[in-house]
Order: C-alpha cells, then structure tokens, then sequence
C-alpha cells in the first residue's frame, strides 16, 4: 500500500502512557491534521513517525515496508519542527541543500533542486541570507522547502504555525494547502488549533489523553461527532442530557430536568429508558421572539451578550441545564439583547447531535 | 519665564549629576588606587629597566635575535605551549561532548570532578603528580609489574612530565567554555539533521562541530595564554630542565641578577599576549566568548 500505516502504538514513559495503543493509517497525497488539547501525545507520536522516539510496541509500514526499527536518516520523511530547527551557521541555501549534501548529490544536480525547492516557497530572493536574518514567515519556508526538496515519502509538521501571528498564520495557511496540492505528497500536521484544522485538512484525527477518540473528515467531526468531547473540542457545543422516554418514527423524545425534547435520528433510536445525550452548535439554537414557537423549547436569562459584527454571542442561563452559549446572526435579528432579560431559546429536532457521553 | 524655568532646572540637572560622578568616582578609588600601586606601576618599572639596565638602549631586545639560548627557551615554550594547549582541547571538547548529553545527576557529579582540582593547591596537585609519574611511582611500577614495560618510562623531569602537568590544570579552563557554548546549541538542529539524512556521524560534523567551534576558539585562547606564562608546574615537574619562559625570567631575576634580560623578556611576554588577543578581537567577539554577554 502506498502511504504509511500505524498499527498498535504505543509510547510508555514510566507508567504513563504517552501515546496509547494508535492505528490510523495515512494514504499517498492526503492531508492528515492531528488535532489535540496539550499533552495528548501529539508530538510523541510524530516523533515516533519520524524515528527520534523508539515505540514501546506496534508498528510502523511505509509504502509496505516497516519501517518500526529505522533510525531517522534511513526512513526518508520530511519534518518541519516547532521553531523550524534551521542551521543556524548555514545560509538558506545551504540550510535546503544540506539533505541532498548527504546524499551525495552532484553539485549541479544540488543548485537546480534548491532553485526549485526556493522557487517554489518563493524565498529565491534571500538565499544568501543567514537563518537570523529572516522573519518568522520566511523562516517557516525555509523550513518548508528544506523539508520538500529531497523529495521525501510524507511531510511531518509539528505546529508550524504557532509562533506567528494570526494574519500571517492565514496567509501561510492557504500557502501549505496550496504547497501540499502542487506536490501531492501526504501531510501529517499537528495543531492544536480546531480552526487550522477543519478549513486545511482531508481528515482530522482527535487525540486525547494518547489515544484516537475519533478520525475522519471535518465536516464528519463537525456536523457528526460521536463522542462530546469532540463535539466541544472541534467547534463550541451546549450539552443537554436525560433519558429515553418514547419512540417516534425518525426519533425519540428523551426527558431530563423536566423538560421533554425531541431529537431525529438517522440510525436507529436509543432503548427507552437509557441515558443520552445531545450537542447542540452554538449557531443552531435560536432566540425565540413572542409568539414563536420551536420543537424544543427551552427558558433562560440572558447573563452575557457579545457583539462580533456578523453575529451576537450569547450566553443564558438556563437553570438546570447551566450556562447555554447562543450565536444569532445580526442580519436575521432584531434583538436588542438586555442583561437578565427572560430568554426563550429554541432549536429543531434536526438540530442535536447524539454522541456518546464521558 | 517658562525659559528660565527649564534653563535652572537644566543646571540642577547638571549639579545632580556631577554630584552622581563623584560619588562614583569616589567609590571605585580604592580600587583605582590599589590597581595603580600595585600593578599599573610595577608594569611600568618592568617595562622601563627593560630598556634602561644595565645600559640605556635596546640592547636587551637584540638578545632575543642573538643569543642562543634564549632561542632554545622560547622553541621550549611554544612546543610545551602548543601541545598542551591542542591536547587539552581535545580533552576537553570530549568531557564538555559527554557532560551536555549527560542526564542532570551524572552531570553534577561530573562537574564536581572537573572543579574540585581546581580548588586544589597547584603545588599539592604537582607533588600528586610525582607519586605518579616517578621511575618507582605507581604508573611505572604497575606497568612493570603487569609485563608491559621492562624498563621504567621516564614520565617527570622533562618535557612530558611538564605536559601532563599543565594539561591537567588547563583541563578545567578548557572544559567551561566549550561547555557553556555546547549547551546553548538547539538540541532539535541535530535532531532535523538526523531527520532530512544524516547519519549520527555526518549530522555531528556538519552540524554540531560547526556550532560549537567558538567555544573551542575561546577555550583555546584561554589555554594558550595561561600556558604561555606557566610558572609552578613548569618548575617542579620539569626539574630545571625544561625552561619556560617564567621559569627563565625567574632565574634571571634571582638566580643571575640579570634584571634588564628579566624584565625585557617579560615585557616580551606581555606585549605578545596583548597582540594575540587584540588580533584575535578582530576575529571573534571576546566578551561573548568568556560569557559576558
Ligand atoms: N521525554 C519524556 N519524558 C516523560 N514524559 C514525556 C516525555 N515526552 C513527552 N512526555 C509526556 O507525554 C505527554 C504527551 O506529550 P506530547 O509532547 O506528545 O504532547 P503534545 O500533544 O504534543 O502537546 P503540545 O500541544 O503541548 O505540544 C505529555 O504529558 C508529556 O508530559
Ligand atoms: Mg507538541
């Protein structure tokens, strides 16, 4: 199989388990984000991708062969580290043609590749300069062609991002995904950032505590997430629970605090009487006027109000429930929030997200 | 008025801050005082009998281009001044190499052992030094006895044991600075060499090596000139044998009464530093290199 396949891994320091019995497997031009809160394992597990870190257990396949017991040098991926790692003593040019200069390539051969690899970060200008000599941005390409132009089976990327700041962080955003569509190479791309993750990647894996909770593309994590840590991790979500009280065709109505709610289904219904519950999206709860009424309905006061331009955040209280977070978009209100005003907040029956509780 | 205003409180400034200068100057005069007594002054009458006696004129310094055995106590220096100064490097390059991929406690431990000699008396470190190194001392009569040897090494009273000597004094003078600029290299710059190819050896030469060269530049200035000047080991190991120039100065002096050659070769001695290190101040920045900034 061409791509690289994890079976099993695991990473022991002591008697914590840093990385937790993975496998996610990555195919040949696919863009792979691991996304995770700090200390989930993130980087262990890149590092043990990359070979700096040994597994306690599993495997390692690279385009069918294993590459487990490799030391770093002979498993031919490209890494960006977290603060880019460049030489300091090197120029840029030579910082790029330093993994062609260990393999031994001919002096001319070396000139066009790093030409290429500068082109294509468009860094052609600077490559006399000293890696000091250069801003963040520029840094992060040198880093970035020094990584591509030895033509490497799959591209590690250990937060590249995170020191700069949020417009250049847009801007070499779109850059990496536009990099990563011309060379067709597979990415593996740690973030903790949800944002960064769900507009760059094919798939996202969630890591939390060393393991995979849940993998697959973003608008899967966003709109169908399983569990609710990822419906809160990846996008803010509102929790409501309870317990099963009826069957309806498409559905179920479950009950909890006294209240009664109806939540659609796509698979089949939880058994009556079982515990569940939903998450509902900031932006799919809306803020019922006099008159207006909703499938599910919910009392609250306003405790918080925020305006961002395109859209109002709310926070109400709703008694039992707690603290409900509320986006209305400015265009469709004409809501004049108030604190401790009385609320009515309502969503649909399509709105919920079952998923699975901690 | 608003002009007048400024203008007195220009002046106040102005009293307030020389007020400041003589406090200043007022507190570093002791030392001022005690630096001119007791060193700018006795350069000053090195330097000056060193063209004054016996006889007014240079003809101290014609020496240096005539007499042989001056010839013979310089070529002494620089070889004894050389050898230790590279092989102390190497030493000390591999200990610092060990000390910053060392684990926190096994690097305590080993500092201890680099600093502790220098707590040391460097007249009890030379004594040491002969149990070792004499024709019956332990070195000798442990490889005798072993069958290596048949007869014994002659390891003290000549330029070797002069060497071993300085080298093990030097070695924590060496170990430091090198030290010091190992620990600051990134640790991940290995790592990407590794990573984009590099085999361990090949990521150490063409990443490591470069990056901990100004440490070696510093340590080695260090060395070369407390070397160059070495008086105790150089005396008592060498057995008045293997003359150094401050042993030969100190003869000069004391032994010969010969002043004008004394201090001139001393005032040699100290021009020669002071070129060394001002042509050396052109190529690297020396503040960094012994950590001040
Ligand atoms: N060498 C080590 N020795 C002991 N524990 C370690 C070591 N390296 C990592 N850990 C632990 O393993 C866990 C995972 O670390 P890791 O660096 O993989 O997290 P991460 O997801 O990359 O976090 P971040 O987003 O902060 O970079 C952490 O709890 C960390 O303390
Ligand atoms: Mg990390």
């Amino acid at each position: 199989m061409a791509g690289l396949e994890i079976s099993n891994v695991t990473k022991k320091y002591a008697n914590f388990r840093a990385v937790d019995d993975v496998s996610i497997s990555i195919k040949r031009g696919e863009f792979l984000t691991l996304l995770g809160p700090s200390g989930s394992g993130k980087t262990t597990l890149l590092m043990m991708i990359a070979g700096f870190v040994q597994a306690d257990r599993g495997d390692l396949t690279l385009n069918g062969q294993t590459i487990t017991h490799l030391p770093p040098e002979a498993r031919n991926l490209g890494m960006v580290f977290q603060g880019y790692a460049l030489f300091p003593h090197l120029s840029v040019f030579d910082n790029v043609a330093f993994p062609l200069k260990v393999r031994k390539q001919s002096r001319e051969e070396i000139a066009t590749k790093v030409r290429a690899a500068l082109d294509l970060v468009q860094l052609t200008a600077l490559a006399d300069r000293l890696p000091r000599q250069l801003s963040g941005g520029q840094q992060q390409r040198v880093a970035l062609a020094r990584a591509l132009v030895f033509q490497p089976h799959l591209l590690l990327l250990d937060e590249p991002l995170s020191a700069l700041d949020k417009k250049l962080r847009a801007e070499l955003q779109d850059e990496l995904k536009r990099l990563h569509r011309k060379v067709g190479l597979g990415f593996i791309y740690v973030t903790h950032d949800q944002e960064e993750a769900l507009s760059m990647s094919d798939r996202i894996a969630v890591m939390r505590s060393g393991k995979i909770v849940e993998h697959g593309t973003p608008t899967d994590l966003y709109e169908r997430p399983n569990t609710a840590f990822v419906a809160d991790f990846i996008g803010k979500s509102n929790f409501v629970s309870g317990s099963v009280v009826e069957h309806r065709d498409g559905g179920f109505v479950f009950s909890g605090g006294g209240v009664r709610f109806v939540q659609r289904t796509k698979g089949p219904a939880p058994a009556i009487g079982a515990g569940v519950s939903i998450a509902l999206r900031p932006e799919k709860i809306g803020v019922l006027r006099s008159g207006e009424t909703a499938e599910n309905e919910l009392a609250g006061t306003l405790t918080e109000w925020n305006y961002l331009g395109s859209e109002f955040r709310l926070v109400v209280d709703a008694g039992p429930f707690g603290s409900f977070s509320v986006s209305v978009p400015t265009w469709q209100s004409d809501l004049a929030p108030e604190i401790g005003a009385a609320m009515k907040l309502g969503w649909s029956a399509a709105a919920g997200m079952v998923v699975a509780q901690d | 008025m608003s002009v007048h205003a400024s203008a007195r409180e220009r002046r106040a400034g102005l009293s307030l801050l020389a007020g400041t200068h003589t406090r200043y100057w007022l507190l570093i005069a002791p030392a001022l005082f005690m630096l001119c007594v007791f060193y700018i002054y006795p350069i000053g009458r090195v330097l000056w009998m060193s063209v004054t006696v016996p006889a007014p004129g240079l003809g101290n310094y014609e020496l240096l281009a005539t007499s042989a055995s001056i010839h013979k106590m310089l070529l002494t220096t620089a070889r004894i001044t050389m050898v230790t100064t590279v092989v102390t490097l190497i030493l000390a390059y591999i200990l610092a190499y060990t000390l910053v991929h060392s684990s926190p406690r096994t690097q305590r431990w080993m500092f201890l052992g680099i600093l502790i000699p220098l707590w040391i008396s460097v007249l009890v470190r030379a004594f040491a030094w002969f149990v070792l190194l004499r024709r019956d001392g332990l070195i000798n009569s442990v490889l005798m006895s072993s069958g290596i040897i048949d007869t014994p090494l002659s390891l003290i009273w000549n330029e070797t044991g002069v060497m071993i000597g300085m080298i093990h004094y030097m070695l924590p003078l060496g170990v430091l600075p090198i030290y010091a600029n190992m620990r600051d290299i990134d640790q991940r710059c290995i790592a990407a060499a590794r990573g984009l190819g590099a085999k361990r050896f090949e990521a150490f030469r063409r990443v490591f090596l470069p990056l901990s060269l100004p440490g070696v530049v510093g340590a080695g200035i260090l060395v070369f000139i407390f070397s160059l000047g070495f008086f105790v080991t150089p005396a008592l190991l060498g057995g008045g044998k293997t003359l150094m120039i401050a042993e030969y100065i100190k003869v000069q002096i004391l032994e010969v009464v010969r002043w004008g050659l004394g201090t001139m070769l001393a005032a040699t001695l100290l021009l020669l530093i002071g070129g060394l290190l001002a042509a050396l101040s052109r190529l690297v920045n020396l503040r960094k290199l012994f950590g001040a900034g």
